[in-house]
């Protein structure tokens, strides 16, 4: 094991030099846990979750299918901030975006949502891409704030758009996929779910690949990277790109949950959630993000149930506090260091 | 280690979606002899002062309903804090209409939760009772029962005041917040007042939450207007106004939407200040107004005052046509001169579901609202 090289856990490559070497065409990458019952076990439980829906009432199914949207968003922050050190608050921008898109697609040029979702995509790619372009030269805070800039011009565009619904947004609209409606929770959170699939198989075949190597070597070093000859802006524009794209996917499938958009999709506020709900998760652990993501959402949809509406944000600001105390990188890092000690522990008897 | 990651993560989504199934509500079941109807409100969140007062008022009239013994069933309301939020507002708004099954849904209170909660209730064919004044709540759907004056018929009221009192030499001006609310309401203010051949002397918009309105006085103050209509829902904002305005001597007559604490805040500057609303506590309405302090509301408004109604609204519907959505959308449909405790007359049809078409204006005397308009 010791002559092995393991960045599969990106947290063992905070030595911007394991990430370096096999970004740049390194030796062979380890993966310990491999197997196919793994795999089979993956499949099983991927069922189960998208078979959760014959099992559950239609408000409980629309809950559901609000938590893989937040689930969606949760994973483009994991992608530009824990995969790629990208510190961007625009993902407000490329979700509202994605919300209009969907209306107008199906309003105004009745299209079916097979290919307004895949419109969607393809605009909230184009939209990452002028993101990620306009905030080549900025990091950090500047990027930050850049990157919420669009989400307030955005905002402000459409607030002052009659064709968009100025104010008060668009109404009355259906959303189609197939030729049924996304009124159906249970289509709604199908389709939700296997955009989720997707975009969790792009990013775990991008972290094995060379490109995803590539991407947390941008995020140890971007000037080491670039000495070893990676094109860290290209790879921005493409995590950019592919942020956007299943934000805006998101953003369409708010639209068909929430039946109104308005201007207050390209909010901070949406923004700021999902970002507590990345930083209580671990930015870096799709795991945390996705555990915390959905039992966040549920304790917020289900707070005056347990007598807490009035203290959703103490709630919020504790755990974020709570987290960066004790948990820097999040429940993820608790549970990957916990599943690495078992592991271990386990290999050491067989071993012995 | 990484597929063991990917396994993790669907298997920890799968657990919490399974918690998040499992802890779905009961239905609320269908009680022989109860009728229960869904109130979606604000009872917690930014908008929690207004979505309470909904609460007491919906409180309040079922109190009275139940104990007056008119009425061969009970009724029993479905409170949902919905957290001004709208996404939690349009998720509890589908819980009453699909799980529970409820035949009718009062709430929320504020235009942009009830928008997604309408777009529900509407495809459910379920009736839906509101309060706001945004005029979209009632042209845009076939489903709503509007409980209160929507917004272009308060400022009609208010151009209708103006008009009647004006003399000549008199002028006004319009100030506005570069909210939804203000500018919506300015612009509605600006054609009205057209209509009548009056033109503003000046037009002054403003960004909330502004420390100084001392620019916006000072141009009043060239402009010397008898009347300032302003369009500003925001409290504080109206106080400051209020007080600057005060302070730097403007003697001008100011008449603005009821803004919950506005009066409060601006203190002795208040004195003088015209507001329109659907109803005003004080000793003309001391009943309804005793009945909903004592619900827990120190200060009550039109808010709980319209859900009082509304509510008393919603059993003469039921006791005249039935419990059954379709029924009580026709018991809502043909209700005509109702009277209510806060407001008489109301009339809705299924072509014309506003309620009721005039507002009112109060002075606020330092003590308590004295109403002068419409005058008797």
């Amino acid at each position: 094991m010791s002559d092995q090289i393991t960045v599969t856990d990106d947290r063992r490559a905070a030595g911007v030099g394991d990430a370096l070497v096999t970004a740049s065409g390194g030796r062979k990458v380890a993966d310990p846990g491999g197997g196919r019952a793994t795999g089979a076990a993956a499949l099983l439980a991927a069922a189960a979750v998208a078979a959760l829906p014959l099992a559950t009432d239609y408000s409980t199914t629309y809950l559901l299918a609000y938590i893989v949207i937040i689930a969606l968003l949760g994973t483009s922050l994991h992608l530009l901030m824990g995969l790629m050190g990208v510190f961007s608050l625009g993902q407000a921008a490329m979700f509202g975006t994605g919300a209009y898109v969907a209306v107008v697609a199906s309003d105004e040029l009745a299209l079916d949502g097979i290919l307004g979702l895949l419109l969607v995509a393809l605009v909230g790619a184009v939209l990452g891409l002028v993101m990620g372009a306009v905030t080549l030269r900025v990091t950090d805070l500047y990027l930050a704030l850049a990157t919420l800039a669009v989400g307030y011009i955005f905002e402000n565009v459409v607030r002052n758009t009659d064709w968009l619904g100025g104010p008060q947004g668009r109404t009355g609209f259906v959303i189609t996929v197939a030729g049924r409606s996304l009124d159906d929770p249970r289509l709604l959170f199908w389709v939700g779910i296997v955009a989720l699939y997707l975009f969790i198989v792009i990013i775990w075949s991008m972290r094995r690949s060379k490109l995803g190597r590539a991407f947390m070597a941008t995020r140890e070093s971007p000037i080491a990277a670039r000495s070893i000859g990676i094109d860290t802006r290209r790879y921005k524009l493409l995590g950019f790109a592919l942020a956007g794209a299943f934000s805006g996917i998101a953003g369409a499938l708010y639209a068909a949950w929430s039946l109104v958009v308005d201007p207050s999709v390209f909010g901070i506020d949406l923004t700021l959630s999902v970002l507590a709900i990345a930083i209580v998760g671990g930015l870096r652990s799709l795991p945390g993000i996705l555990i915390v993501g959905a039992a966040l959402t549920y304790f917020r949809n289900s707070a005056a149930d347990f007598g807490a509406a009035d203290y959703v944000l103490l709630v919020y600001g504790s755990l974020i506090v709570l987290s960066l105390r004790f948990l820097p990188q999040g429940l993820g890092g608790l549970l990957a260091s916990t599943v690495t000690a078992g592991t271990s522990r386990m290999r050491g008897r067989r071993e012995s | 280690m990484m597929r063991s990651k990917v396994l993790a993560s669907v298997t920890a989504a799968s657990a919490l979606l399974l918690l998040a199934a499992c802890g779905s509500g009961d239905a609320a079941g269908d009680d022989s002899g109860v009728f229960k109807f869904a109130v979606v409100t604000e009872k917690t969140g930014a908008y929690a002062d207004y979505g309470l007062q909904l609460e007491a008022g919906v409180q309040a009239a079922v109190k009275d309903l139940n104990a007056s013994g008119d009425y061969d069933i009970e009724f029993e309301p479905v409170i949902y804090d919905c957290q001004s939020d709208k996404s939690i507002c349009v998720q509890h708004a589908r819980e009453a209409v699909t799980a529970e099954g409820l035949s009718a849904v009062i709430g929320p209170i504020v235009s942009v939760d009830i928008l997604p909660a309408a777009e529900v209730t509407e495809r459910a064919k379920v009736p839906h009772l509101v309060m706001a004044v945004l005029n979209q709540i009632t042209d845009d759907y076939t489903n709503t029962f509007r409980w209160s004056v929507q917004s272009d018929r308060s400022n009609q009221t208010v151009v209708d005041y103006v008009e009647a009192k004006m003399k000549p030499g008199d002028t006004v001006a319009i100030v506005n917040a570069t909210t939804d609310f203000g500018m919506g309401g300015a612009a509605q203010q600006t054609e009205q007042l057209a209509a009548i051949g009056i033109e503003p002397v000046a037009s002054i918009p403003h960004d909330p939450d502004q420390a100084d309105y001392t620019p916006i006085i000072t141009e009043l103050k060239k402009a010397d207007p008898t009347y300032v209509l302003l369009s500003d829902s925001n409290p504080a904002d109206i106080a400051k106004l209020l007080r600057q305005a005060k302070e730097l001597g403007l003697k001008s007559t100011w008449i603005g939407a009821d803004a919950s604490g506005a009066i409060q805040l601006a203190g002795d500057a208040a004195e003088g200040y015209l507001t329109v609303s659907p109803w005003f506590p004080g000793p003309d309405t001391q009943e309804l107004t005793d009945k909903l302090v004592a619900e827990g509301i120190k200060t009550p408004g039109w808010i709980s005052a319209m859900a009082y109604d509304a509510t008393l609204g919603l059993a003469e519907a039921v006791d005249s046509s039935g419990t059954s959505p379709e029924e009580v959308t026709k018991g809502l449909e043909s209700l005509s001169d109702f009277d209510g405790l806060a407001r008489t007359g109301w009339t809705f049809s299924a072509d014309d579901r506003r309620g009721q078409t005039t507002s009112q204006i109060a002075e606020w005397t330092g003590t308590e609202y004295k109403i002068v308009w419409p005058e008797n």
